[in-house]
């Protein structure tokens, strides 16, 4: 039995459908990412499971508890559905300490003195915390916040745990910790976790799931090597990675080989899509399938290399891809590599499987 | 044992305020009863618009004379007054012991529309028969209607000592008195209505004044507390139809502001009382009426209250006697009777107002 | 008690309080007597004779000049000052604020009568000025001078919106517009105000609907030229007919609520159009003011020059009168000073209960005042229905009654409501009559701290397990203290110069130093009205003074 499962999904804003029928399971112990640009729904459907918005039609199950029913007209309020919360901001309450908003969720729940105190102690401790019991929040750095915020939301031992960016608020390097820290203790409690974020690395590493959203629909449900490696749609290959995009005319089918025209250029690929020779398409490819050569090979072209950019750990570089006579003058093709790269040309691969054509209109 | 003690000692206090509070002298023994009940009722519940501060000379010796009557008493104005009286009765959850206004035409319009109870007090043959309305109304203050001047800045011969010599002032010296005359807006202001429609009564000239005060440019007021201000600063030099018990006492704090008391006629006006019929303690209010009545009570107004006592019978600084010797004998006191509500009457007191505000556009 | 309840009694009992007055001076006005006694029908009788009365239109136009004249001052003004101390480095910015919001709590009747000892005909100012210069230019008692001094003293009004908005908005929005190369003024101009302009715009129609609800200053002011406002209108019809006529007083008034109607709608329109700025408030909370430069100090007496004029006059003016027998033209005051007014007061036997009243209505009623607002807030509090709406709008329209008006309600709602009776001629009664009358601007204050919180700190709760309610309490309701203390302090303030509502109410006992000058200003015992207006004042400023000290800010 799933732990979470939302069913047809609609929701509204007055006139404007936000969710337009989104489904998704989460297994137990699974941590399910909801991924997608900002407007796709992604942080009403987190909302909508928590309570604190209003759908439309559709079901919201938790293990055997119906928490939301269109049809049935059940809709538990927040505070009965059980579930644990992190928000954006942590909305840790300024008035109370610590110690006073992680022991709040067990005083409603009526737990003795002792108990609560024990538990806090126990939950501040086990992130870390124990000594800043009686800070209050702003006294605390973002990254200690965001862990108390999840010592909140863990302390009554929800079974599923809702977590609105929970890392975005963290600057870039305490993000990377934070990511591993937070996979882990999810997993550790056998929790089952639903998790928003707009950062695609971030879901991939966190989440045994990706769910992307594209204007309150599901666009891809997956691993993330699915989503990544095997992008069911434009929309999804644009929205994963890093890439280079290619517009053009199909020029030849042989199954799911396809031959791309690209103002005056020739491009090799393979369909992700139903094509038809004369059809536009793009071609999408991710900057780590490029890699420069210096002798000529299959699907190699030569182009000038115009810019390096030092990126630290590699290079990104920067391809002009000239063109003999007619078309664009111009198309840049990025690519990453270990080493830099002397200016001049260069025999730039791009190789056929590599190169995925997505039906365009 | 303690307890016993006291409950002793409050009981002859008690005795011994029943024993003050005898009946006065030329009562008729009956009377007792009436005490008896006040007592019993405890309190006297007093609307009055005289401010409590002027009043409290005359609340304390009401509450020595008659130990076990408590007064409560409310001060407000007399628009205010009519409106919670009529309401509180309409309500049916009685209202006033005593009701106690300076605007006679009101009083007597209550009185007329049954809300006041009728009742013979044993004062009320010592009181003149003007300020005796059908045994309801009684007056118990004899306020003279004064013209107040800042002595100072009038040249002493401009001074009016009659009505007439004020009209001749007015008409002869237009231009020194532009702005600098002060009276009561009868079209805003129930006391200059009721002041200006008496003139017109006493004196077949009184238009003729209204003209002139059009053409010095009066300045009309709805406060006497603003005019007597403006006055004894200078702003203005004169004002007409001021309360004699507020210039009096004003003049004892500030010379410069003199009274006039015209010597064709002064105008007497009162503070009129009666107890409401639908009263929560009748007869303590019969009792704080009859007080306010009394020679003891009359002589107080006459004193301390600075008031004007209506009863010629006492003696004191404010009496009918002061207005009559300062007026030349020519005092014209405002009789409580049917033709106070003349004056209410919408038709007749449109016509006065429509002729007043032509008056002062000088048509 | 579940939220719910709680919501359903709360909004019960505020909508019965403040509409039972209104309603029952609806119904009285379409009536051909009084609404208690017997033999009276249904009649529009009271509506033809007021529309055919050539003094209500009178009235009307000027109160329609004053309310713009208002407007058209104290708007610039307002916002002017608000500009120089939230956002510019004005000297003494830190003390100025309490200073500028000083006139609203003080008596319009009292600082009416300031202005003649100070400004009128032989005020000690105008004889001043006419010694050395010949004449004085002015004429107090006219409709512009009324106008003047009531825009003057309404700028608190805009003042106080104005600088909130500004201090909502960030310094990064115009730190970028002087990088981009404009002065302090451009920045002021272009920036700040239209940035704020739905703050101001709101502001100004509040103080246009006060415009018609003046009563104290075109009553004192414009008494010796007979000026007629709506109000004191309402005096002069009393007075044409012999005795009250309420259902013309009530036709005015409906009038008058006609007139508060559309400016609530459109006060309603432009605070929605103002949400949509706070969306692009800028980051970055510490304020940067904007450096004057040369126009430091003549920016510093344009604020002086203000509050010179809106409180020192008319201040000067009723303190010289408190220690003085006489004043005016001849008199040297140095040879009439006396303290005899304060003696004379302290002898009055009720003034140390006025006092007393006052400060326990102002204090200890102003409390309950504050929480039974804070209920009402909070029980509309992010609460998406109509009637929610409905209790803001309606909150506005007891303002809508004069206080002479509201007064005659309240006392009719205590006499012929039975289970009332009991509280009548008690304090609880006048309490109940100001908190009603000044429900829209409590509410408001209330509400405004609870914008501030942001929504997902009370979704933490209920995701947590708490109900609605818990929420409130542990919640909502601890992170507004600040908001409620600083609406206490304001409201502590305007109910101790407050009486007007109560006039009716007041028995033995319940005397309030409003209702004590009302009395005294009656019998033209001026000396002592001064006196007493002194020893409010300074009631008034130590109540400031002392919360101000003990850390109560005026904005939440």
């Amino acid at each position: 039995m799933a732990d979470i499962l939302v069913q047809d999904l609609h929701l509204s804003y007055g006139p404007v459908d936000v969710l337009k029928g989104v489904s998704l399971a989460v297994e137990p112990g699974q941590i399910l990412a909801l991924l997608g640009a900002s407007g796709s729904g992604k942080t009403t459907l987190l909302r909508s499971v928590a309570g604190l918005e209003t759908p439309r039609a559709g079901r919201i199950v938790q293990g055997s508890n119906t928490l939301y029913d269109a049809d049935r007209r059940i809709d538990l309020a927040p505070e009965a559905r059980g579930l644990g919360f992190v928000f954006q901001s942590y909305a840790l309450w300024p008035h109370r300490t610590v110690n006073d908003n992680v022991a709040y969720p067990l005083r409603l729940r009526k737990l003795g003195r002792a108990e609560v105190e024990e538990k806090v102690k126990r939950a501040l401790g086990s992130i870390g915390l124990a000594h800043l019991g009686d800070r209050f929040p702003h006294q605390l750095s973002g990254g200690q916040q965001q862990r108390v915020a999840l010592a909140r939301a863990l302390v009554y031992e929800p079974k599923v745990i809702l977590l609105d960016e929970p890392l975005s608020n963290l600057d870039a390097k305490l993000r990377e910790e934070a990511r591993i820290w937070l996979r882990r203790l999810i997993t550790n409690l056998g929790l089952s976790a639903l998790c928003v974020t707009h950062d695609q690395v971030e879901a991939m590493a966190m989440a045994d799931r990706i769910l992307l959203l594209d204007q309150g629909r599901i666009a891809q449900n997956g691993t993330p090597r699915e989503v990544y490696e095997r992008p069911t749609s434009l929309y999804v290959a644009e929205f994963m990675g890093a890439h280079n995009r290619f517009e053009g005319t199909v020029t030849a089918l042989d199954g799911d080989r396809v031959t791309l025209d690209v103002g005056g250029r020739t491009l090799r690929g393979r369909a992700r899509g139903p094509l038809e020779v004369g059809g536009r398409a793009v071609a999408i490819i991710r900057l780590e399938r490029v890699s420069a050569r210096r002798d000529p090979g299959p699907d190699r072209v030569a182009m000038t290399l115009g810019e390096s950019l030092f990126l630290g750990d590699r290079w990104e570089l920067v391809f002009d891809w000239e063109v003999a006579s007619g078309g664009e003058t111009r198309q840049l093709v990025r690519a990453f590599a270990l080493d830099g790269l002397d200016d001049g040309v260069w025999q730039v691969e791009l190789p056929e499987q590599d190169l995925m054509v997505f039906p365009v209109g | 044992m303690k307890v016993k003690t006291l409950l002793a000692a409050a009981s002859l206090l008690v005795l011994a305020g029943a024993a003050d509070a005898a009946v006065p002298e030329g009562y008729p023994a009956s009377y007792q009863a009436v005490i008896d009940a006040a007592v019993k009722e405890g309190k006297v519940v007093v609307y009055s618009t005289t401010d409590a501060a002027q009043a409290a000379a005359l609340v304390k010796d009401f509450e020595a004379a008659f130990p076990g009557v408590k007064v409560e008493y409310t001060d407000l104005n007399s628009t205010e007054l009519y409106n919670r009286l009529i309401a509180e009765v309409a309500a049916g959850q009685g209202t006033a012991d005593v009701t106690w206004s300076s605007a006679p035409d009101l009083q007597v319009k209550l009185a007329a529309d049954g809300y006041a109870a009728a009742y013979p007090s044993p004062e009320a043959g010592k009181l003149p028969a003007w300020a005796n309305y059908k045994n309801t109304v009684y007056g118990a203050t004899a306020d003279p209607v004064t013209i107040v001047y800042n002595k100072r800045a009038t040249p002493e011969g401009d001074v009016p000592t009659t009505h007439d010599a004020l009209l001749k002032l007015l008409t002869d010296k237009t231009e020194a008195y532009k702005g600098k005359v002060a009276a009561y807006d009868p079209e805003r202001s129930g006391v200059g209505f009721y002041f200006m429609t008496q003139d017109e009564i006493q004196w077949k000239a009184a238009p003729e004044l209204f003209k002139a005060f059009g053409k010095v440019g009066l300045k009309t007021y709805t406060s006497a507390g603003a005019m007597i201000e403006k006055v004894t600063a200078g702003e203005h030099l004169m004002a007409y139809g001021i309360f004699g018990s507020y210039a009096v006492s004003r003049n004892a704090k500030d010379p410069n502001l003199e009274i006039v008391y015209p010597k064709d006629y002064t105008l007497v006006t009162t503070r009129a009382v009666f107890v409401p019929e639908k009263a929560k303690n009748p007869n303590a209010g019969r009792l704080f009426l009859d007080y306010l009545l009394s020679k003891r009570g009359q002589t107080l107004i006459a004193g301390d209250a600075k008031l004007f006592a209506a009863r010629e019978d006492v003696d004191g600084a404010t009496t009918m006697a002061t207005i009559k010797k300062a007026a030349g004998g020519q005092v014209k006191p405002i009789a409580l009777d049917d033709k106070l509500l003349d004056g209410l009457d919408q038709t007749k007191r449109l016509r006065f107002l429509k002729d007043w505000s032509r008056a002062l556009k000088g048509q | 008690m579940s939220f719910r309840s709680f919501r359903l009694v709360t909004l019960t009992l505020t909508v019965l309080a403040v509409l039972a007055p209104v309603l029952l001076i609806v119904y009285q006005s379409f009536l051909s007597g009084p609404f208690f006694q017997p033999r009276i029908h249904l009649s529009l009788d009271a509506y033809a004779f007021i529309l055919d009365d050539e003094d209500f239109w009178q009235a009307l136009r000027t109160s329609v000049f004053l309310a713009v004249g208002m407007t058209v001052i104290a708007v610039p003004i307002g916002v002017l000052l608000a500009f120089l101390v939230v956002r510019t480095d004005v000297p003494g910015r830190d003390w100025l604020e309490p200073l500028v919001i000083i006139p609203t709590f003080m008596s319009a009747v009292v600082l009416a009568f300031g202005y003649v000892i100070a400004l009128g005909p032989v005020g000690f100012v105008s004889l001043a000025f006419k010694s050395v210069f010949g004449t004085v230019p002015w004429y107090i008692y006219s409709e512009w001078a009324i106008a003047l001094v009531a825009g003057l003293t309404h700028v608190p009004h805009v003042y106080l919106y104005a600088a909130s908005a500004l201090r909502n908005l960030g310094s990064d929005i115009e730190e970028a517009a002087r990088t981009a190369g404009a002065g302090p003024w451009t920045v002021a101009l272009t920036v700040s105000l239209p940035m704020v302009m739905p703050a101001v715009l709101y502001a100004a129609v509040l103080v246009f609907f006060l415009g018609f609800e003046l009563f104290g200053l075109p009553l004192v002011l414009g008494d010796p030229e007979g000026v007629l406002v709506l109000s004191t209108y309402l005096f002069k019809l009393t007075n044409k007919l012999g005795v009250p006529s309420y259902q013309l007083m009530a036709v005015v008034v409906v009038a008058i609520i006609l007139i508060a109607v559309p400016l609530i709608m459109l006060q309603r329109r432009l605070l929605r159009h103002a949400a949509r700025y706070v969306s692009i408030r800028g980051k970055g909370a510490r304020k940067q003011p904007i450096r004057l430069g040369a126009w430091r100090w003549p920016a510093f007496a344009v604020v002086i020059l203000w509050f010179g004029f809106t409180v020192v006059v008319p201040m000067a003016g009723i303190t010289l009168r408190s220690l003085v027998t006489s004043w005016g033209d001849g008199v040297n005051l140095l040879s009439v000073l006396t303290l005899d007014h304060f003696r004379d007061l302290a002898e009055h036997g009720d003034v140390v209960r006025a006092i007393l009243n006052t400060l326990g209505v102002a204090v200890i009623g102003g409390a309950v005042t504050i929480a039974a607002y804070t209920s009402v807030a909070v029980s509309i509090h992010r609460w998406n229905s109509r009637w929610a709406k409905l209790v803001d709008y309606i909150a506005m329209i007891p303002r809508a009654m004069p206080g002479v008006v509201a007064g005659l309600a309240m006392l009719w709602i205590f006499l012929f409501v039975k289970p009332l009776n009991p509280l009548r001629s008690t304090m609880i009664s006048v309490w109940l009559a100001y908190s009603v009358v000044w429900f829209a601007y409590g509410l408001r204050m209330i509400s405004g701290s609870l914008l501030q919180i942001a929504p997902e700190l009370e979704e933490a709760g209920r995701t947590v397990g708490a109900t609605p309610g818990q929420v409130a309490r542990h919640i909502t309701v601890p992170l507004i203290k600040g908001g409620m203390i600083s609406a206490w302090l304001l409201i502590f303030l305007i109910f101790a110069r407050e009486y007007s509502t109560g006039v009716y109410l007041l028995a033995p006992g319940t005397e309030v130093i409003g209702s004590l000058m009302v009395s005294l200003w009656g019998t033209g015992a001026i000396d002592l009205v001064s006196a007493l207006a002194v020893v409010n004042t300074v009631i008034i400023v130590a109540g400031l003074a002392v919360a101000l000290r003990a850390g109560v800010r005026l904005h939440g």
